[in-house]
């Protein structure tokens, strides 16, 4: 059984469509990385699933019952923009009032087990509105977990955390995803996306461009060699022309070749320019790449 | 494994009441609110205990006389269930209800500001918890205020030197205390048409705010006629049942709304 099932869904505000006959499927268990554009339906979508918004068309089953089916709506955890806590009150009494209306029979247990979870312990007596954003962030967390659901949705969760809140956010979702929790979860940071997820769904303007496992963009995503040279212009210039999709990455400062292998390229920059590559390493494409060429094409 | 204890509507109803009771008790507007019905009786009576006397129309240039509080009970309403546009009437505890228009819009829209409700209608679809939840609470809050301002009235008639005195002002104790109790639960169709409101403007609260307020206006007439100082049992049958109702049917349109639009 898949944990969500989503068939045709149409959302529309007035004359705009956000959502345009949308089809994904989460297996149980997976991490799903939802990607898209800014405006491209996402959080919309993921605003359907949690019963917030009505979908204008469409279908959505959630562990094979109706969305709005009361004893699924308890499975669910749910981080959507910003955690709704009232900014006067601590962390504590927010998460209390969550509690009680999950109906947690043991809450202050529940609560001392989730905030340490999201390594929050600390922070029980602070004042919500006095909480930094990646503190913020991880309470939304927390609040989601709380009533240890079989389903997290969870928007742009990693949005303005630094490096360690990212690390921290990527253990917890991994810790969870093996206790089986089921995770679809919507980021513009493919980067870390890429660390955890084990399925994707890309959309562009309310469609589904794609849907694949993380196996399956492994295959798709090309590998390409990665050189830097002492003079990497004419080392571009002379592998563009036997290689065309050679390009330049600023980022990095080195030169990709790609479909080059790396014996190939190595000799022949040796042989033909007398070049000898300081740095050689073969890659893939990572998913931001592999996403920005879809965009591309799609344009 | 967590234990989930919420079955059927009743515990469901208890569980989300004590939610609602919590927030409001450590809600500051309550104690606000709270703080002002208290108070505004005690200024009310105290002040316009100085201010007696003539005026001139600015229109007419005419000496008007000035009425002003010169019995207690005149806080509470008027006898007979007549309106007039004096200040005894203008000023009396028939105030709240607007107070408590606000207070409702203010209570509800902050679910929604806060992204609270985001919370809450993941996790239990009902929303017709919610609304009785809600109506219960906020009815509560409002009675309290009730008596308070009841209370307040007591205290500044007696620091004004008011009279006390129950057969001048063509009532009885009985009367007095059909009359608050008539006048508490005629405020859950305050609470009732607010609760809708707030629930229709959700994150917009001016809108429910304004609402409500206009709503208010076109009743604030018929409060005298409902609630006067010499109630009796009819009075009050007739103020639990048309508050009853009105919650009950305002109730299930909030459901409704609540149900055929969007929460965030």
């Amino acid at each position: 059984m898949n944990a969500i099932e989503i068939q045709n869904l149409t959302k529309t505000f007035g004359q705009k469509r956000a959502v345009d006959g949308l089809s994904m499927t989460v297996p149980q268990g997976a991490i799903y990385g939802f990607i898209g554009e800014n405006g491209s339906g996402k959080s919309t979508t993921e605003k359907c699933v949690c019963g917030l918004l009505r979908p204008s068309n469409g279908k959505i089953t959630l562990f094979g019952k109706d969305y709005r089916d009361k004893t699924v709506r308890s499975q669910i955890g749910v981080l959507i923009e910003s955690p709704g806590c009232y900014p006067n009150y601590s962390v504590w009494n927010n998460m209390k009032l969550q509690a009680a209306n999950l109906g947690i029979a043991d809450e202050n247990e529940q609560i001392r087990r989730v905030l340490h979870l999201v390594r929050m312990d600390g922070a029980a007596s602070n004042k919500f509105r006095n909480c930094s954003l990646g503190m913020k962030q991880r309470i939304g967390i927390a609040f989601a977990l709380l009533g240890n659901p079989q389903l997290l949705v969870l928007d742009e969760p990693i949005n303005g955390l630094d490096a360690d809140g990212m690390r921290i956010m990527r253990e917890i979702l991994t810790e969870l995803s093996r206790n089986g929790c089921t995770i679809l979860i919507s980021s513009h940071i493919l980067g870390e996306l890429e660390k955890i997820a084990t399925h994707y769904g890309i959309v562009r303007h309310g469609k589904m461009l794609r849907e694949m496992t993380a196996e399956q963009l492994n295959a798709e995503c090309p590998t390409f060699v990665a050189l830097k040279t002492p003079d990497n212009n004419t080392a571009l210039a002379a592998l563009k022309g036997r290689y065309p999709n050679t390009e330049y990455d600023p980022e990095r400062q080195e030169i990709c070749v790609y479909g080059g292998v790396a014996a190939d390229t190595v000799g022949y920059l040796y042989n033909e320019f007398g070049l000898a590559p300081t740095e050689v390493r073969t890659d893939k494409i990572s998913l931001e790449k592999y996403y920005i060429n879809l965009m591309r094409e799609g344009n | 494994m967590i234990k989930l204890d919420v079955k059927d509507f009743a515990q469901r109803l208890r569980s989300m009441l004590r939610v609602d009771l919590r927030r409001m008790f450590t809600m500051p507007t309550v104690w606000i609110m709270l703080g002002v019905s208290l108070a505004l009786p005690i200024v009310i009576l105290a002040m316009t205990s100085f201010v007696g006397g003539t005026s001139v129309n600015p229109q007419t240039g005419a000496q008007e006389t000035i009425e002003t509080f010169t019995n207690v009970w005149q806080a509470i309403g008027s006898s007979g269930g007549a309106m007039s546009m004096d200040l005894t009437s203008m000023c009396n505890i028939n105030l709240l209800y607007f107070l408590a228009a606000i207070f409702v819009c203010v209570f509800v829209g902050e679910d929604f500001r806060s992204g609270y409700v985001k919370n809450l209608f993941t996790v239990r679809s009902q929303r017709a918890d919610y609304v009785a939840s809600k109506t219960l609470t906020l009815f509560a809050a409002v009675a309290a205020m009730f008596a308070l301002y009841f209370v307040g009235a007591l205290i500044g008639g007696g620091i004004a030197g008011l009279s006390f005195d129950v057969a001048a002002v063509g009532a009885s104790v009985g009367g007095i205390v059909a009359c608050m109790i008539s006048k508490i639960f005629f405020a859950l169709v305050f609470v009732s048409i607010a609760l809708t409101l707030a629930v229709v403007g959700k994150q917009r609260l001016w809108l429910s705010i304004l609402g409500s307020l206009a709503g208010g206006m076109l009743l604030f007439t018929m409060i005298p006629m409902m609630t006067p100082l010499d109630s009796g049992a009819f009075n009050v049958a007739l103020c639990v049942i048309g508050g009853t109702l009105f919650a009950v049917g305002l109730g299930a349109i909030s459901t409704v709304i609540l149900n055929k639009t969007d929460i965030v």
